[in-house]
């Protein structure tokens, strides 16, 4: 078994198995470079790169994860069986090693890195960060007095959005229909418009229709339609979409529900105010030289100033903030953060040096060796 | 041999009279202060000599005697409009427009009536994406933004030019609104016509008319901003009327005010004595008023870049040096080394002066660009190869460098994407760290690549023509180093511009098409070498998958912006695709022949033997 085990490793640390599989990832890498001027980055990157299989009609084919993890089986096995170690192979050693670290660095940030983003107006302070792509129907209660603080009892993911229990409400809540991107509409224009129906706020004016996904998943305009029946006060015709102006109430048994339908948002250990939004531009252009935010980062009772500017993230509790967009109108000054937690962001560093290292060894190597000769 | 050194020397000559010609001609005014003066464009204090050259490049194409035509237009509207500046050759354009069909160059008075009856288009068109206009189109929509920024140029000191008996715009400015209350009151009690006014009315008619007009022409005419002003403790730019009409004025921006009319007087009057005075107070007191933040130094500098034009210089040293190369391979001389070594070291010595002068102009790492790009990975070639052949005297890698170099070069001007070369850099580039690291890096990788490729080609020609050349060993050897060394830059390149996204944009690696481009150098240079290591690939074939380097750097440099997505939307580019295409064809198609050649070479020899 363990000279089995030894054959199998030691044919997967050759040399050609990079030869082989080398073209395989030429190929996907050009196809789905190109195809992104088509279908956009986020279908190219989940079609080709992030995928075990392509499929090419009814052919199988490999994809990025099959491809990569193929190349890292072969440089553990080439470095754990095959790799001579002497002084002589040093640079390809370390280089190898530098490039090993690369792939198991990005294999660690596909499976933990999470992206997300801040919106954060001159001068306000927050410590709620939002999914770029995912979205939620959160359900809030409150017990119906104004000074009563609404507690979340349900959030329900849109990508299961056919299979939403919402039983433990106490009014009935039917979904209806839904579009991953929707196309707003008079009510009055829309397909199955029914006077005798009653339509409770927003849809008293306006319906949702189908429209093709935009090339980037977080331009879509998601939302649904749905009906509620049998609750004290808002029985009727609904609808919800993304980054709704005005949340829906329906009040049941004494107690307000408020329903809530947006990007996935999640609550970060401390909070940041914006103090400054700054676009510099070149001198007598539009043009910017340059971004930067100046905040402040609440910490309990700790409180400090800092910049955040293009090229120079502010790295904080595992989090990392990026200038990464802005807005600017007569309301006032809009900074956005992009907010990324990501456990393997040392390891490009860590594998540069070392990949840099093991083939600058290695040039040397070979360039006296062959003076030497 | 004292032949080929005679022509030598008339080469070398010629390259540098040229250079030298260009900016001695002789002219009746001394404008060595005047083109110095300083003037803010497109976010960057130039000099006036390089505005000029970008401006009239823009209409004409062309920017010889920029200068002049510049003053011309600034001091001298009214002959100014005769001036056959606008460059249309589009037969059906110029018949559309009314335009003399034997010509190709016209004033704005020729084009004027013609643009007028296309303005209704011009709307439409202004609504239509660019990629939807048709080229017609496109040249019309030009030609009416060039005219309308060549109309406010020749507005742009309006203020200070004189009217009737002398009198200027910003003198009757205290009396303008007298003057404009006359004129209603004449209005109003003898009517529109003017020809029921006393002389002394009609005068004041005429003043009030032509103030009106001068004052309508200098709204919004912001473009020529040669006047320094301090707003708040920080050094502003206004142009003459801003500092009218938006308040921008001050002690200090009236004199210089009265200066430029000095200086306008001069010209106007032909006074070439006065001019050089006027000029060389007027440079110096603009730069007194910038608190000396404006290098003098720099102005220079930019100037004499844009006269001496050191990458024309060395190209032409390029294809002296390649020619000598050529002869050496069949007829090897000392002095034919020493002439190669000579021609190319002074082409290198100017083509590293350009790129210095850039670093000093612009204050930031030479590569920033597309365009500077092509310079720099073409100065690498031209430097390795001088250097091996500096060293080694063999000239195949000498050879293939600097043709490599010289090809670079002469595309270069096509990667611009305006008639400046001299280009900011959007905010995510504005870094000098990255831009020193990574960019040096990854253009130098392309660099080393491209000699690999050309050298490969060299490698393939030599052993077509002699199968046991006692070069064909050496230049393998090469070829492998060379590989090596080209490994080593591209993938660190690639990964530090891994780092740079993940400072950036908080990702080290997105599958961008621009680091997907890089990526896929490392990945065939990975190929290649783990196929020959392994067996898989042989020697030919080795050094025909180097030669075809050059395609895949030219997909990964040039071909990935043509898409026009991703994050890297500062490097997107058009109209270079049918180029890139055609390269791409046409390498396949040479490095297959060649490797079919050399098989078929081979098969034969085995049946001989």
């Amino acid at each position: 078994m363990m000279k089995r085990i030894k054959s199998i490793s030691t044919r997967l640390a050759e040399a050609d198995m990079v030869f082989w599989l080398m073209p395989l990832l030429i190929v996907l890498l050009i196809v789905g470079t190109v195809t992104q001027r088509w279908i956009g980055l986020y279908a190219a990157h989940h079609t080709y790169f992030s995928s075990f299989i392509i499929w090419l009609g009814p052919i199988p084919l490999p994809g990025g994860y099959t491809i990569l993890g193929l190349l890292t089986l072969n440089l553990t096995a080439k470095f754990l069986f095959k790799s001579e170690w002497s002084a002589k192979k040093s640079g390809i050693i370390l280089a190898h090693l530098g490039a090993l670290i690369l792939l198991i660095g990005g294999l660690v940030t596909s499976i933990m890195a999470e992206e997300r983003y801040m919106v954060l107006p001159e001068g306000a302070q927050s410590p709620f960060i939002y999914h770029y792509t995912k979205r939620n129907l959160m359900v809030f209660q409150s017990n119906g007095e104004d000074d009563s603080q609404p507690t979340e009892i349900m959030r329900l993911p849109y990508s299961n959005i056919d299979n939403w229990n919402t039983d433990s409400l106490p009014f009935q809540f039917n979904l209806k229909f839904s579009c991953d991107n929707c196309n707003i509409i008079k009510r009055e224009e829309s397909s199955d418009y029914d006077e005798n129906k009653t339509y409770a706020g927003m849809a008293q004016f306006m319906a949702l229709e189908n429209k093709p996904l935009e090339k980037e998943p977080e331009a879509n305009l998601t939302g649904f339609e749905f009906t509620i029946f049998g609750a004290d006060e808002g029985d009727g015709e609904h609808l919800a979409f993304d980054g709704m102006p005005k949340p829906i109430e329906i009040k049941s048994l004494g107690k307000t529900y408020t329903f809530i339908f947006g990007k996935d948002q999640s609550t970060l250990p401390f909070s940041i105010k914006l103090k400054d939004f700054v676009k510099d531009n070149y001198q007598g252009t539009a043009m910017a030289r340059g971004y930067h935010s100046d905040v402040v980062i609440m910490d309990g009772d700790t409180h400090w100033e800092t910049r955040i500017e293009m090229n120079k993230p502010l790295r904080y509790k595992g989090h990392t903030f990026f200038q990464s967009s802005f807005d600017q109108s007569e309301a006032g000054e809009v900074s956005i953060f992009s907010v990324v937690k990501n456990q393997g962001w040392l390891f490009p560093y860590i594998g540069t040096i070392v990949l840099a290292l093991g083939l600058i060894l290695h040039i040397i190597i070979t360039f006296s060796r062959r003076r030497t000769q | 041999m004292i032949r080929i050194l005679l022509l030598m020397a008339i080469i070398c000559c010629c390259v540098f009279t040229h250079a030298y010609a260009q900016n001695q001609a002789p002219e009746q005014f001394d404008y060595s202060a005047f083109e110095k003066i300083p003037v803010l464009d497109n976010g960057r204090v130039k000099p006036i000599g390089a505005f000029a050259k970008a401006r009239l490049k823009d209409f004409y194409g062309k920017d010889y005697k920029a200068t002049q035509w510049l003053a011309q237009t600034l001091f001298n509207p009214s002959e100014a409009i005769h001036a056959e500046v606008f460059t249309i050759k589009d037969d059906d354009l110029k018949s559309r427009l009314a335009l003399d069909p034997s010509k190709d160059h016209f004033s704005i008075e020729d084009l004027q009536p013609g643009l007028k009856k296309t303005q209704s288009d011009i709307i439409v068109l202004l609504k239509e994406t660019e990629t939807n206009l048709t080229p017609q189109q496109q040249t019309l929509l030009k030609i009416h933004e060039d005219v309308i920024s060549y109309n406010e140029l020749l507005r742009s000191f309006s203020l200070i030019l004189p009217l009737k008996d002398g009198e200027t715009f910003i003198n009757l400015l205290p009396k303008e609104q007298r003057i404009t209350s006359d004129l209603k009151t004449i209005i109003a009690q003898k009517g529109q016509d003017v020809t029921t006014y006393t002389p002394a009315e009609q005068e004041t008619a005429i003043m009030g008319f032509q103030l009106q007009q001068i004052r309508t022409g200098g709204i919004g005419n912001d473009d020529f901003k040669a006047i320094p002003v301090n707003l708040d403790e920080k050094l502003s730019w206004a142009s003459p009327w801003q500092t009218i009409n938006d308040g921008l004025g001050s002690p200090q921006a009236n004199t210089l005010l009265s200066q430029w009319e000095d200086v306008a007087n001069a010209h106007r009057k032909n006074d070439a004595q006065n001019w050089t005075a006027a000029t060389h107070t007027l440079l110096e007191n603009t730069l007194q008023n910038t608190s000396n933040e404006i290098s003098k130094t720099r102005l220079n500098v930019e100037l004499l870049y844009l006269n001496i034009k050191p990458y024309h210089v060395a190209m032409s040293l390029y294809a002296l040096g390649i020619i000598l190369l050529i002869i050496t391979l069949s007829r090897p001389s000392i002095f034919i080394t020493y002439g190669t070594l000579v021609s190319l070291f002074t082409a290198c010595l100017f083509h590293v002066s350009g790129i210095a002068a850039r670093i000093y102009i612009l204050d930031r790492p030479p590569v920033g660009t597309l365009y500077e790009s092509v310079l720099f990975v073409s100065l690498i070639c031209a430097v390795i190869g001088l250097i091996t052949y500096a060293k080694s005297r063999k000239p195949i890698l000498a050879l293939t460098s600097q043709i490599a170099a010289l090809g670079l070069l002469s595309i270069a001007p096509t990667m611009l994407q305006n008639n400046d070369s001299l280009e900011l850099l959007v905010a995510v580039l504005n870094t000098n760290f990255w831009l020193g690291t990574h960019v040096i890096c990854i253009t130098a990788g392309y660099g080393i690549c491209i000699i690999g490729a050309c050298l490969a080609h060299g490698y393939m020609l030599l052993r077509i023509k002699d199968p046991v050349h006692p070069l064909l060993d050496g230049a393998f050897q090469s070829i492998h180093k060379i590989g090596l060394v080209a490994l080593l830059f591209t993938a660190v390149g690639t990964v530090l511009g891994g780092i740079w996204a993940d400072q950036s944009w908080g990702r080290f690696w997105g599958w961008d098409p621009k680091e997907n481009g890089a990526l896929l150098i490392v990945l065939w240079l990975i190929w290649i070498q783990h196929g020959r290591l392994s067996g898989n690939i042989r020697p030919l074939g080795y050094v025909a998958g180097m030669a075809a380097l050059n395609i895949v750097v030219a997909l990964a440099w040039f071909g990935v912006n043509l898409l026009g997505v991703g994050l890297h939307s500062y490097g997107f580019t058009s109209g270079i695709a049918a180029g890139l295409a055609i390269f791409c064809i046409a390498e396949t198609i040479i490095i297959t022949a060649l490797w079919i050649i050399i098989r078929i070479k081979q098969k034969q020899q085995g049946r001989t033997s």
